[in-house]
């Protein structure tokens, strides 16, 4: 069994160091995986919660529900804020 | 001949379209309402009457031969929100309440505000609190390391961005640091502050008692004091700021009292804080211009069992105050005559067309007691024994909507719906949690701005309006209901006392806008238990809920007169 993280698909380190600085600063697990859609990523992880690419940006996606992303944008540190505070219910502040 | 019976309410104005054909009983044709344009019973109050009939004969293709009044003194209606925190002398004490969603470290800790950027000198002999401004988080982490290897002494970190944990991570755990700090470029470089971080689930223990936040900040004693307000207005955050200001010359030590003239000439003065709401007989407030027939005024509602919820709610000390004049034109039918083709005319007493309307309830028979909650007043009608009394009080469903704006911090209209509507709990995209503890699945995630808000939700298009407070939707209900029962149902009571009380067994029919809120009526029937009257909402002609009572029983009685 995986422990409970986000799943983070990519392989581009400024947006890993970015995107872990922000579940860092959440206290919320991040896992990093092989580059795929958020939604890939989403299904992956055992909380439900994804990000990857999108266009020249990012997606966060959730596992169920409709298959676009929940949120998209091009600050990989407020996108993953957002995921994080998802996965710990937090309000997610400030949205692109 | 079609008649227009025509209430203008404070809020709403209501017209009830009827066909009278001698010796039967009035055809109704239409009900409808809209906002009252200007205030009540002026003539610009005309120009939302005139449209409403011209919409509603539009469609039944014949304009009214008549239009029905009531015989009423206009009533102005206004509102006063008294003193706000901001307003508060805080005792030479600034504060900052920052968001803080991840603070790091826990304790509190004085120092000089020093900016990151002056760090690269010699150490100065006190101990510091750096400000760090927008900036990536491993360079000041780098920064704030390297002034520390040279001497300087960090006890706590002020950080503008979101990066608290980050930074405390690479410097010292232990340190409290309080980030996401908004309006950090505005605190004083070089003033003497104190920052504290509380466990999380907790909320700041120091900064929030008086003295020791005055030991903190080094305020003799007489200053200590003064610092009361400043700590009240940090209980129940979990981290905030205080900085020490030069004390600040001969400021007030509370919103000065309010001075009210009595009926009889006397003076008296209205401490919001201290005077119980309606007193009745007051006739003018200070710095208001208007000759008054009734004054009512009631502070926010404070959950009585929760002292630090109370505490914080407390610190905003608005306090509505709804006031009532009577005038003595005819600004109304006077408009109404001129601009339209239609005969005004004047039926009968508002009195007497709200009990004939309100009789028009199903099951009612004759209902000689019409409760009438609408805006700007709750309005007591009683025909009993050949007896006619009424009674309007100040301070209805406007006064509610102020009252849960202030509680909300949201502009009135928002707060309209606020007080109409449930709230929820979004607690996942997919999961809210309502007033009652109860679960919900939603097929569809909620929009990513509601998630972890509390949300007002309109059940009719799934709608949901996020706020910014961070109360439960099981307090907030909570709340809300204290709200409707400090105005409405207060103000009911001082009516019944005004009237000289109620019979019991009696049937008490209530109409008006409010009348539609059922939390509303179940806080006026549990106000009036004791009295043991019969509380029913009143369902005007059978069909239009308790709308429009004074607008229908217009025409029931100049059918009935003619």
């Amino acid at each position: 069994m995986s422990p409970p993280a986000v799943v983070l698909a990519t392989d581009d380190a400024a947006v890993i160091r970015l995107v872990r600085a922000a579940f860092e600063e959440e206290g919320v697990p991040l896992r990093v995986a092989a580059p795929a859609d958020a939604r890939t990523a989403a299904v992956q992880s055992p909380l439900g919660i994804g990000i990857g690419p999108h266009g020249d940006g990012l997606a966060v996606a959730l596992a169920t529900g409709p298959s676009d992303p929940y949120v998209i944008g091009d600050d990989p540190r407020m996108l993953g804020r957002i995921a994080a505070r998802l996965a710990a219910r937090r309000p997610l502040g400030d949205l692109p | 001949m079609i008649v227009a019976g025509v209430d203008v309410g404070n809020a709403t104005t209501e017209v009830a379209l009827a066909r009278l054909v001698p010796g039967r009983p009035p055809e109704f044709l239409s009900v409808t309402r809209g906002p009252t344009t200007g205030a009540k019973g002026t003539a610009a109050s005309a120009v939302g009457v005139l449209d409403l009939v011209a919409r509603a004969s539009r469609r039944l293709g014949e304009p009214p031969a008549r239009i029905l009044l009531s015989d009423v003194h206009p009533v102005d209606t206004g509102l006063r929100e008294l003193s706000a925190d901001e307003e508060q002398d805080l005792g030479g004490v600034g504060i900052a309440r920052p968001v803080s969603a991840t603070p790091s470290g826990v304790g509190a800790a004085a120092g000089q505000l020093v900016d990151l950027a002056a760090m690269d000198g010699d150490p100065p002999p006190v101990a510091v609190i750096p400000i760090v401004p927008e900036m990536d988080f491993d360079a000041a982490a780098a920064c704030l390391n390297d002034a520390r290897s040279r001497g300087w002494d960090v006890v706590a970190i002020i950080v503008t961005g979101d990066d608290g944990v980050l930074i405390g991570n690479r410097v010292d755990r232990s340190l409290p640091i309080v980030d996401e700090v908004a309006d950090a470029a505005d605190l004083p470089r070089g003033a003497w502050a104190a920052v504290e971080v509380a466990p999380v689930g907790s909320t700041v223990r120091q900064l929030a008692d008086p003295l020791r936040l005055a030991v903190l900040l080094a305020l003799d004693p007489a200053r200590a004091r003064g610092a009361r307000n400043a700590a009240r207005a940090l209980v129940g955050h979990r981290a905030g700021i205080a900085v020490r200001r030069e004390a600040s010359a001969a400021t007030t030590e509370r919103a000065a009292a309010r001075q009210a003239r009595l009926q009889d000439g006397g003076q008296i003065l209205v401490d919001v804080d201290t005077t119980p709401p309606g007193i009745g007989q007051i006739v003018a407030v200070d710095g208001i211009e208007a000759r008054l027939d009734d004054a009512f005024w009631t502070p926010l509602p404070a959950a009585a069992d929760d002292a630090r919820l109370a505490l914080r709610l407390h610190r905003r000390r608005a306090v509505g105050l709804a006031v009532l004049a009577r005038r003595e034109d005819r600004a109304l039918e006077d408009a109404l005559a001129a601009a339209s083709d239609a005969e005004v005319v004047v039926v009968a007493a508002e009195t007497a067309a709200a009990v004939a309307g309100a009789s028009t309830t199903p099951g009612a028979g004759r209902a000689p007691i019409v409760i009438d909650m609408g805006g700007g007043t709750v309005d007591l009608h009683v025909e009993l024994g050949g007896e006619t009394r009424a009674i309007a009080a100040a301070g209805a469903g406007l006064l509610v909507d102020r009252i849960c704006g202030a509680v909300l911090g949201v502009d009135p209209l928002r707060a309209e719906q606020a007080k109409r509507l449930s709230s929820v709990h979004v607690e996942t995209p997919f999961i809210l949690r309502h007033e009652d503890g109860a679960r919900t699945f939603l097929e569809q995630p909620a929009p990513s701005r509601t998630v972890a808000h509390l949300c007002v939700a309109d059940r009719r298009d799934g709608s949901l309006d996020p706020l910014a407070t961070d109360l439960s939707p099981e307090l907030w209900a909570r709340l809300r209901r204290a709200a409707k029962r400090d105005v409405i149902a207060a103000n009911l009571r001082r009516a019944i006392v005004a009237v000289g009380g109620l019979p019991p067994g009696e049937l008490a029919v209530l109409v008006g806008g409010c009348a539609e809120d059922q939390e509303v009526v179940d806080e006026v029937a549990l106000a009036l238990v004791d009295l043991d009257l019969a509380i029913a909402a009143g369902d005007i002609l059978g069909r239009h809920g308790p709308r429009a009572a004074v607008a229908v029983g217009l025409v029931l009685l100049h059918a009935e007169a003619s």
